[in-house]
């Protein structure tokens, strides 16, 4: 009993050290939004909130003057690739799941054989291809590229097979569903839970995406928020309250987004490792 | 309502073939009964009956159409699965509608079908509830309900009842049988347990290796199994099986002899077959004009109730015996040998070569 306590308290101190050093980065974000560059950059630094908030949003929007475009620019792109990699990685582990076709294990291992590519491999073939289609400077030279992703293909596999019996499919077949009404109104349904996690794994990875930005927005009215912040630092005096207080701006909606829905991303990522 | 006729169906999986040359013609509003092993090949004769599985080779026909290459839907046929595959996300009212909302029934029409279902197989008060809140005997029900609002020219039974406890599965059998009376739609059900055969069809048809063993209703089954298979097949306890030689019409085993009450020609090499439930060990318990006995060496005595089950051995094989415990001799005090009775008209002779019943001469 004794041991078992001491090894639970000696857990506790791990994670919640662990714990403390995820969180530092984003606490001193928010300290940080509240002061001006000259307290920042003091030894020690703030620990506590200041009074400088609003002269840094103010200086945010003078330097940033398509700072809620861009900030709607974001949105923007994430939703639409979200929705997309949902409708896509679905259909395409649907397929991979229920359909018994001609190479599908050779299909399956390509395409999982794609995420052993660094994306950064890709970035620059990607910023010639969206050239030479005239898409830079658009949403969908960065929504296109990204409809759809390896990750999102094998999560919705392994949920289809486990949670969905071949015996439902062919039910609806009986009951005189087409195939896309068979994914339609059987299979959307009951993947919700899978739905949910993807749709907060690419929404968060979109939303906090720099490099794919990077290579494709030139214009500053057309960046997103990574690539807006990182606009600010310039050769001159870089303003970190106002990068922080900007970086605080966008993370929020990711906070609200995960608290309101950290049980589903924990529940999508362990669903199927254990049969039910 | 319609027949249903398979013709040499044959059915690969690479090079492994599991249905071998299917013949079978099925009458309008006939219940016939698939049984076999595991991997005998008629759960996927079943599949490519209602197209859910490609057909390697052969023709089926449902009335004068043939239907191989027609879509699950448009067979108009209703099948009924093992795991019973109700939708989760949808109501009981709504599982059991799906399938005429799909195929663009009007709205009232499906009300009035769905209640009439529903009464039928009392599951009114469940109209709103998920699958997840029935038991097992209800979402059966469901099942059969889904399966019956679309009015299918045949009902597939898939191993209905194999999810269900012994006592429940004994009431939805009957459920099904009543079913089948009232509504008389040609059903094809497969299952492996030989009981659900036995009560609810009025053909059974045996399957093994892919191959029809046997096709006959229920008690010619039982009573005129065409080879070993189906004699071990069925009944419980199994048949016994003993080697012997047929001469004279007398069937020699070891030092024992039986002289038979009808004719057959001589035979080698062949098997006497003798159900559990045919022997006695009191010879004024049988009434026939030609009773046969045999001394068996005793292995064991169980009780199981009603019956006593004797173990024992003959002629090197294993030899049962199921013996009512309302007989008058008392068996718990037999050791050593017993000398067991039974009628000569019931026995069953099979070839050992084939495997096949040896008939008696008709002359």
């Amino acid at each position: 009993m004794n041991k078992l306590k001491k090894s639970t308290i000696f857990a506790y101190i791990v994670v919640g050290f662990g714990a403390l050093i995820m969180l530092a980065p984003f606490y001193f974000m928010f300290i940080f939004a509240t002061h001006s560059n000259g307290d920042i950059l003091s030894v020690p630094p703030p620990l506590w909130f200041g009074s400088e908030l609003m002269n840094n949003i103010d200086y945010l929007l003078n330097a940033l003057p398509y700072f809620w475009h861009n900030v709607g620019m974001s949105f923007y792109i994430a939703i639409i690739t979200t929705a997309l990699n949902l409708l896509f990685c679905s259909m395409a582990g649907y397929a991979l799941a229920m359909y018994d076709f001609k190479y599908r294990n050779v299909i399956f291992a390509f395409i999982m054989g794609t995420m052993l590519i660094p994306p950064f491999l890709g970035m620059i073939p990607t910023a010639l291809v969206m050239k030479y289609l005239g898409w830079l400077n658009t949403p969908k030279a960065l929504y296109i590229p990204m409809a759809c992703g390896a990750m999102g293909i094998f999560m919705m596999k392994q949920f289809i097979t486990s949670a969905i019996p071949k015996e439902l499919i062919e039910a609806a077949r009986m009951d005189g569903c087409n195939e896309f009404s068979i994914y339609w109104r059987v299979v959307v349904p009951l993947i919700k839970p899978a739905f949910g996690t993807l749709g907060l794994i690419v929404f968060i990875g979109q939303w906090n995406n720099f490099m794919g930005p990077l290579v494709v927005m030139n214009d500053m009215k057309m960046f997103t928020i990574p690539l807006a912040l990182r606009s600010l630092q310039g050769t001159g005096m870089t303003p970190w309250g106002a990068i922080c207080a900007g970086a605080a701006i966008a993370v929020i909606p990711l906070l609200i987004m995960f608290t309101l829905s950290s049980r589903r991303l924990i529940d999508g990522l362990t669903a199927g490792a254990v049969k039910g | 309502m319609a027949a249903v006729t398979f013709s040499n169906l044959k059915k690969r999986f690479g090079e492994t073939e599991v249905v071998k040359s299917f013949d079978l013609h099925i009458e309008d509003g006939e219940f016939v009964v698939l049984l076999g092993p595991s991997g005998c090949g008629k759960s996927t004769t079943l599949r490519m009956l209602a197209g859910l599985e490609e057909i390697s080779d052969g023709e089926i026909f449902i009335g004068e159409e043939l239907v191989n290459e027609l879509h699950p839907m448009e067979r108009n046929i209703a099948m009924v699965f093992q795991s019973y595959a109700l939708y989760p996300h949808m109501t009981v009212k709504e599982n059991i509608a799906f399938g005429l909302k799909m195929t663009k029934v009007e709205k009232d029409e499906i009300e009035r079908r769905v209640k009439l279902a529903a009464d039928m197989l009392e599951l009114t008060p469940l109209l709103d509830r998920f699958p997840k809140a029935l038991s097992g005997g209800q979402r059966q029900r469901v099942a059969m309900g889904r399966a019956m609002v679309r009015t299918p020219e045949v009902f597939l039974f898939d191993e209905p009842l194999s999810n269900l406890d012994a006592k429940l599965r004994g009431s939805m059998r009957a459920e099904i049988k009543s079913l089948h009376q009232e509504l008389g739609t040609t059903t094809l059900y497969v299952t492996h347990d030989q009981v659900e055969a036995m009560t609810l069809a009025d053909r059974v048809v045996i399957l093994k290796d892919g191959f029809i063993a046997q096709v006959g209703t229920p008690k010619e089954i039982f009573e005129q199994p065409a080879n070993k298979f189906v004699a071990t097949f069925i009944g419980a306890p199994e048949m016994n099986l003993v080697n012997a030689k047929l001469e004279n019409s007398q069937v020699i085993i070891g030092e024992q002899t039986l002289a038979l009450p009808t004719t057959y020609q001589d035979q080698a090499d062949c098997a006497l077959g003798v159900r559990p439930s045919d022997l006695y060990l009191n010879p004024r318990a049988i009434e026939s004009d030609a009773i046969g006995k045999l001394t068996v060496n005793i292995d064991g005595i169980e009780l199981l109730g009603a019956t006593y089950h004797i173990q024992g051995t003959l002629n090197g094989s294993r030899f049962v015996a199921d013996i009512a415990t309302s007989d008058e001799t008392d068996v718990t005090q037999e050791t050593g040998e017993v000398e067991l009775f039974f009628d000569l008209h019931r026995v069953h002779l099979f070839d050992n070569q084939e495997g096949n019943a040896i008939r008696p001469n008709l002359n």
